[in-house]
């Protein structure tokens, strides 16, 4: 049996050799996952689209030079951040940095409180405020946090992995999933402290 | 509570901890203050991965997608190109 980076790279070097039809199996593979994250960092949905769509076309362009030295996925996935970031730059959209975040964060480190258990039988209404709140706070986060909590949460990929898409050490992934985690947190705060009964 | 082990309980989550730092990650899990880190930032993953979280394509995505690369070359061509241009 062969694993899925043994089968991409065999679809890969299909390609590489004039065959369009199986770069098609790449992008039914891979489109849904690269929308995930692209989602995360370029919050338009319309926008979002168009930069996968741009992502697929770099990766087709550069594919006769792809050695296949890293997965498939994990160069698809920088290709991805890549061009997000490039979207986001060339649109004048403020990128945050990490340090915007940090004294935010820090005093978020001052504030512990008790969290309520909310794994209860709750409404439905519970689990999409927790997810809007959620979803709200990821705006906000630097576009590195966002990066490497949604490769973790999300596509569920080890910090190995990871560092190999952002290009960085392991501990700076495990830093950045440490620290997004815990700005989001801090926003989600209020909302768990609520009694159930007056959270809505 | 401190910073460090508050990381190594997010790595320890994400079952990415060095076994060196184990010991002391579980006895911070034994205090109130690392179970409630711990049960938020599991709180954080489901919530990330929710059916209210994340954008879907959209319906003309593939044809879209197809029509562009149909104006593209095979690699192979691009291949023979690439020799072409770099032919001194």
């Amino acid at each position: 049996m062969r694993t899925d980076r043994e089968s991409d790279q065999l679809l890969v070097e299909k390609i590489q050799s004039g065959d369009k039809q199986a770069f098609d199996v790449l992008v039914l593979k891979y489109q849904r996952r690269l929308m995930r994250l692209v989602s995360r960092l370029v919050p338009d949905a319309a926008e979002a689209e168009d930069v996968v769509q741009e992502s697929f076309i770099k990766a087709y362009r550069a594919l006769l030079h792809f050695r296949g030295d890293s997965a498939f996925y994990t160069w698809l996935y920088r290709i991805g951040i890549n061009t997000a970031k490039n979207f986001l730059s060339t649109q004048g959209k403020h990128l945050l940095t990490s340090t915007d975040t940090d004294a935010e964060l820090a005093e978020a480190m001052d504030d512990r409180e008790h969290l309520r258990d909310i794994n209860t039988p709750e409404s439905m209404l519970a689990s999409k405020q927790i997810a809007e709140t959620v979803n709200a706070a990821m705006d906000t986060l630097p576009i590195e946090l966002r990066t490497a909590i949604v490769l973790r949460e999300i596509e569920g990929l080890s910090y190995e992995e990871i560092s190999n898409i952002m290009a960085c050490p392991i501990g700076t992934v495990r830093s950045r999933i440490f620290r997004a985690r815990e700005a989001i947190a801090q926003k989600l705060r209020p909302l768990l402290d609520l009694p159930v009964d007056k959270r809505w | 509570m401190d910073t460090q082990l508050h990381e190594s309980i997010s790595a320890l989550a994400d079952g990415e901890l060095a076994s060196g730092d184990i010991e002391l990650a579980f006895a911070t899990l034994a205090t109130p203050d690392g179970q409630l880190a711990l049960k938020a930032y599991y709180q954080i993953g489901a919530a990330l991965r929710s059916q209210h979280c994340g954008a879907e394509l959209s319906a003309d995505f593939a044809g879209r997608l197809a029509s562009r690369l149909a104006h593209e070359s095979t690699a192979g061509q691009q291949s023979a190109c690439d020799s072409a241009t770099s032919l001194p």
